[in-house]
């Protein structure tokens, strides 16, 4: 089983998404962050095999938690998590040393695949 | 004296009193000209002493304001109230001519101690006579007992007509000096206060555009940060419900038109977020802004935008940055509306001193009759607004455009508006 780390501000989406990527037996989230500075406190003691990052959170942003991680010498994947879908977010984050990216609005099947792709390639296909 | 004498005589003293008339007319000084009077009187009828002196507006006190023959100190010493004790005092409470034979044995008068010293023996008072009181009195004396003739009383009288007629132009030229003065004053007062009042304006309503922009900030921060996630959750929680209707085709079906609308309502919230606080310029600058805005155009309205920013110095500022976006953002809009052509150019360009933002197309265009208010520009063009919402930040709108030829809009701001909007430093 695979541990999932979730950093996500909004408390209905941490505990639905948690809830709904715990249903899948190979996936389990193992730790949950409401903000950048919380998830760089637990990470070390979390360990996790993927990182899930949603890009707006409340004072250090999303992107600026992966650059700050990747400069740490963290290498765990990481999927970035957006409720906006544009093209200077997409390249920010891939800048920043994410490993893919998917909008919220692309639904909960999606963001399983890409959590598996992620996981077994460190990237998603065409990434 | 023969009749020719007096003839010569009388001749003498008209040209002293034209002398003194003309001199009056000519004079721009009152000191200067009651010094010159005081002179001609003495040479008028050959006297002594001339004194003449000014009726202060209480009524009640005489101020000795020009002298001939005195010694020094003297005029100092006899500034003094109005009474019947000398010689000008009585003639101005009596307000008649004083004629003063010999003054040691004029029972009249108790305060003649300075007169005595200076040897007056005779003396003439006259009042100065003014609109509503007399200006003052002017007094001739002599160091020998004379009697005054009719001739020298009639001299002196005009003498000391054209002395109150000149007092009273110099007044009169006084009073309109100073009505002038204080005009001036109030009228800078005046544009003093609105100056300040309109800045105050300009202030309050630019802190009101921004205002606006914030508040329209916070509502897509609520509608992403909240609304959507609550659709995003429920949307989540939805298909894992799902699961377990997976039998069930009608149940299957009522979720799914659930998730539609749940979709529907996610992009509506997507869509006024983004036209409320477009995501990108939050950390991004005006012309990176702009690129995201052309694919924005290209998707949502099928025109093609081409930004030109080489040069282009960025708006330190986020709001103001905001502001110019969705101005241009509405410029774009009319292309979209009016135009009739599928594509525009938007040209970012700092100078010296300036920003200059253009934006601009090769569509229908319209009549103006004014280039920078642009005045006959049909209603739903937004561009009074957006000129107005400039001035309050010291910018401008110019518009050119004319039937088939196109419509070009630029924006232009100063560089220091960063420095001064929102606060008093205007």
């Amino acid at each position: 089983m695979k541990k999932i780390f979730l950093v996500e501000d909004h408390p209905v989406i941490r505990d639905t998404y948690s809830m709904f990527i715990d249903r899948n037996p190979d996936l389990h989230v193992s730790h949950t962050a409401e903000s950048a500075e919380a998830a760089l406190d637990k990470l070390e003691s979390a360990n996790p095999d993927l990182l899930l990052i949603d890009i707006s959170l409340p004072g250090r942003s999303g992107i600026e938690l992966i650059a700050i991680l990747r400069a740490k010498g963290v290498h765990t994947p990481v999927l970035v998590l957006s409720g906006h879908d544009t093209a200077e977010y997409r390249e920010s984050a891939r800048r920043a040393g994410a490993n893919d990216f998917v909008t919220k609005k692309d639904g909960p099947r999606l963001l399983i695949d890409a959590i598996r792709n992620v996981l077994e390639n460190g990237n998603a296909a065409g990434a | 004296m023969s009749s020719e004498d007096l003839v010569r005589e009388r001749s003498r003293r008209h040209e002293i009193i034209a002398e003194l008339s003309k001199k009056a007319l000519a004079e721009t000084d009152l000191e200067d000209l009651t010094d010159l009077a005081v002179r001609q009187v003495a040479r008028l009828i050959d006297v002594d002493l001339v004194e003449l002196h000014e009726l202060r507006k209480d009524g009640d006190n005489l101020v000795p304001c020009a002298g001939f023959g005195w010694n020094e100190g003297y005029f100092d010493a006899i500034a003094g109230r109005v009474d019947a004790d000398s010689p000008a005092g009585l003639a101005l409470l009596s307000n008649r001519l004083v004629v003063v034979e010999n003054l040691e044995s004029d029972e009249r008068f108790s305060d003649t101690e300075l007169l005595q010293e200076h040897d007056v023996t005779s003396g003439v008072c006259l009042i100065l006579h003014g609109d509503d009181q007399p200006y003052g009195v002017l007094g001739i004396y002599s160091r020998r007992e004379r009697r005054f003739d009719y001739d020298e009383i009639y001299f002196l009288q005009s003498a000391a007509n054209v002395i109150g007629t000149a007092i009273a132009r110099f007044r009169t030229r006084e009073m309109s000096r100073m009505l002038a003065q204080r005009r001036r004053e109030m009228n800078e007062e005046l544009e003093a206060e609105i100056e300040r009042r309109t800045r105050q304006v300009r202030m309050l309503a630019s802190e009101l555009t921004l205002t606006e922009q914030r508040e329209r900030q916070r509502i897509a921060r609520v509608l992403h940060d909240d609304v959507q996630q609550l659709l995003y959750g429920a949307q989540l929680q939805l298909h894992m419900g799902a699961k377990s209707v997976r039998d069930n085709d009608e149940a299957r079906k009522k979720l799914t038109a659930v998730d539609e609308l749940l979709l529907e309502a996610i992009d509506t919230t997507r869509t006024l977020t983004v036209g409320l606080s477009p995501p990108i310029l939050k950390g991004e600058g005006l012309a990176q802004a702009l690129h995201w805005l052309a694919a924005q155009e290209r998707y949502l309205h099928d025109l093609d935008v081409s930004i030109e920013d080489a040069g282009w110095t960025e708006l330190p500022e986020e709001q103001i940055r905001l502001l110019v976006f969705q101005f241009i953002r509405e410029l774009l809009f009319n292309v979209v509306k009016h135009a009739g052509v599928r594509s525009a150019r938007v040209i970012l360009k700092s100078e010296e001193g300036l920003y200059r933002i253009r934006v601009e197309d090769d569509g229908n265009g319209y009549e103006i009759d004014d280039p920078e208010t642009g005045k006959s520009v049909p209603a739903g063009f937004g561009l009074s607004r957006i000129r107005d919402r400039l001035h309050l930040f010291g910018g401008q709108l110019h518009i050119e455009s004319a039937p088939g030829s196109g419509t070009r809009v630029e924006i232009v701001l100063p560089t220091n508006i960063d420095e001064g909007f929102g606060s008093d430093k205007q």
